[in-house]
């Protein structure tokens, strides 16, 4: 069952995250052109060796996104699957990816998930259709929508509050230690800060510090919460046979799982016991590797209350143990257990939908040894996370050296 | 991309397609959204409008929740094969897809589930109730059912009505309070049931 190890990460290309972007605004299909063509590069293969996608909503056009795209981009492909996850898109699409090509049906694909802003329309109007889909966050307000009835005339929009509940409840069932939650930034930004990519580097932060930020929804404070930028990133997954001729070591894709039972947590059964549990336990047993064998984990984290519970959830400590977890490891590139090397979309930035993907491009770098003074030395095996909504659609990898 | 469109609106997002700021002011995070950001109150016809706060609509399958609630009184959804109480409404049983549904009047007691304490609006129109206490509220169901995995508690999104923000607590008990509202509608919110009216 499963993957058989036979697709591989082999290109990757990433936009430097930018707080106030000083590039030329680009449309999402310019940035797809732009990320596939250095990611193509950085494999040493071409545009025509290309003959899959898997896309995500573009802005140009909601609808027929891998047509659009693979028009656009001059590609002929056997596998146009477009992914809806939210957070979880780079994850689910690395898989999806390696399934197809494992199935045979075609041995290049390219993922990509952009985020730059695009140019004004000449008349200065609000696009219709963004105005209305970006109204509520990531709600919908369509008629007949159960957010659009249930949640969204009490105010329950957007991530922050729903994140905010379900800590409210892992500190009322397991306890809270707000500084264990502030390391979990903390280390992150000591990450960031060996990355000159990063939008945080050279600026570390103190425990103190992030408990002196703004609270912005009880018990999440301002820094625990993402920075939103600019960028976007690329892969290039390719068979094991097309890998033997590309220019780095390949990325293996080992294991993978995916999860969801609900859009809304108040919802979903047990909002502590969160959806990449049964993610990771298939990808791990799928790829047959221990949680002890992770050289660095790639945690999704759009706050820190998530990267607590995917601790806890992928099997990395019991459940409830995630504070003391965090409190009794060193979570930095220098650490005994790694997280987020590239500083963690709370340090490196959250690039919107595609914040995903630099854990993802992390992950390969750190496996390929690139990582530069913050890379983990020996580092064979990795787990990356993705979370979409508000804990709602998860997905897991394992990635491996080759 | 979606970052920018809504700079303050639907504040946080970080795991959706469509990740708003908190940061109001640093949440701009590219030069377009200092254009687009006045989308935060801008109508579906581009031009600027006055936020106005989303109100539920009522659908077929919906109508006789809203309906109950204008009249003071919670009815909800109970499948008549395996005992589950749904909610939201559906067309059929969450838990086994019959469409054997039936509405069964409650007496709208619960608890907190848990709750959050939003210090900055989810959203601009709800500015005004800042800080919102915005809560996930059970409702358990003495009745028994007819398999054993049916579900007898439903949750629902909803908001607290304190005075007194700082005592609430996971567990809590609370009862309900009907909001009408001018458009006809009717809110179900909670107040603490030991909490002097």
């Amino acid at each position: 069952m499963g993957l058989k190890g036979d697709a591989a990460i082999v290109g990757i290309a990433e936009y430097t995250p930018e707080r106030r972007y000083s590039g030329r605004p680009m449309f999402d299909l310019e940035q797809w052109a732009e990320l596939s063509a250095w990611a193509l590069a950085d494999a040493g293969l071409t545009s025509r060796d290309v003959n899959g996608i898997v896309t995500s909503r573009i802005r140009e056009s909601p609808h027929f996104v891998p047509a659009t795209v693979a028009e656009y981009c001059g590609w002929s492909v056997n596998l146009a699957e477009n992914v809806d996850l939210g957070g979880a898109n780079s994850v689910g699409a690395v898989w999806r990816a390696a399934a197809a090509i494992e199935l045979g049906l075609c041995d290049v694909v390219v993922a990509a998930v952009v985020n730059r802003p695009p140019p004004l329309q000449p008349e200065g109007a609000v696009d219709p259709f963004v105005a209305r889909q970006y109204a509520f966050g990531a709600s919908s307000a369509e008629w007949g929508s159960p957010q659009a009835e249930f949640e969204l005339p009490f105010g329950h929009i957007a991530q922050n509050s729903g994140y905010a509940m379900i800590a409210q409840r892992y500190g009322a069932l397991y306890g809270y230690d707000e500084r264990a939650m502030a390391k979990i930034v903390v280390d992150q930004r000591t990450n960031a800060c060996a990355n000159p990519e990063a939008v945080f580097f050279g600026k570390p932060v103190t425990i103190d510090d992030v408990l002196s930020s703004k609270m912005i929804a009880d018990p999440l404070r301002l820094l625990e919460i993402v920075m939103p930028v600019a960028g976007g990133a690329a892969v290039v997954i390719a068979s094991r046979e097309v890998a033997r001729r590309t220019r780095h070591r390949p990325v293996f894709i080992t294991g993978c799982g995916e999860h969801l039972a609900h859009k809304t947590p108040t919802y979903t059964s047990d909002m502590l016991h969160t959806p990449i549990g049964p993610a990771a336990d298939t990808a791990f047993a799928m790829a047959g590797v221990a949680r002890s064998d992770v050289d660095v984990a790639q945690l999704y984290d759009c706050y820190t209350i998530t990267v607590l519970l995917t601790i806890e959830d992928s099997g990395f400590c019991a459940k409830g143990e995630g504070m003391a977890f965090v409190r009794d490891h060193d979570l930095t590139y220098r650490g005994d257990f790694p997280v987020n090397t590239h500083g963690g979309q709370l340090g490196f930035g959250q690039a919107g939908g595609a914040g995903g993907m630099s854990q993802v491009v992390e992950a390969a770098r750190q496996v390929r040894g690139e990582a530069g003074v913050r890379q983990v030395p020996g580092c064979d095996t990795a787990y990356v996370s993705g979370t979409g909504g508000v804990m709602s659609e998860q997905a897991a990898l394992i990635v491996q050296g080759g | 991309m979606v970052d920018g469109d809504t700079p303050t609106i639907g504040s946080g997002a970080a795991c959706a397609a469509t990740a708003a700021s908190a940061r109001a002011g640093a949440g701009a995070a590219t030069a377009a959204s200092a254009g687009v950001g006045a989308g935060v109150g801008a109508g579906i016809t581009g031009q600027p409008t006055a936020i106005v706060k989303p109100r539920p609509r009522p659908t077929p399958t919906s109508q006789p929740f809203w309906d109950a609630l204008r009249d003071e009184r919670i009815v909800l959804q109970r499948c008549g094969d395996c005992g589950s109480w749904v909610h939201y409404p559906r067309s059929r049983c969450v838990v086994c897809l019959s469409g054997a549904l039936e509405w069964i009047e409650v007496s709208g007691r619960g608890t907190v589930h848990t709750f959050a304490i939003a210090r900055v609006p989810t959203a601009p129109p709800f500015a005004d109730e800042v800080p919102q206490i915005l809560a996930v509220v059970e409702i358990g169901a003495a009745a028994s059912a007819a398999v054993a995995s049916a579900v007898l508690a439903v949750r629902m999104s909803t908001t607290l009505v304190t005075a007194h923000p700082e005592s609430i607590t996971v567990g809590m008990a609370v009862e309900p309070v009907f909001d009408h509202g001018a458009d006809g509608m009717t809110l179900l919110r909670f107040r603490p049931a030991d909490e002097p009216r």
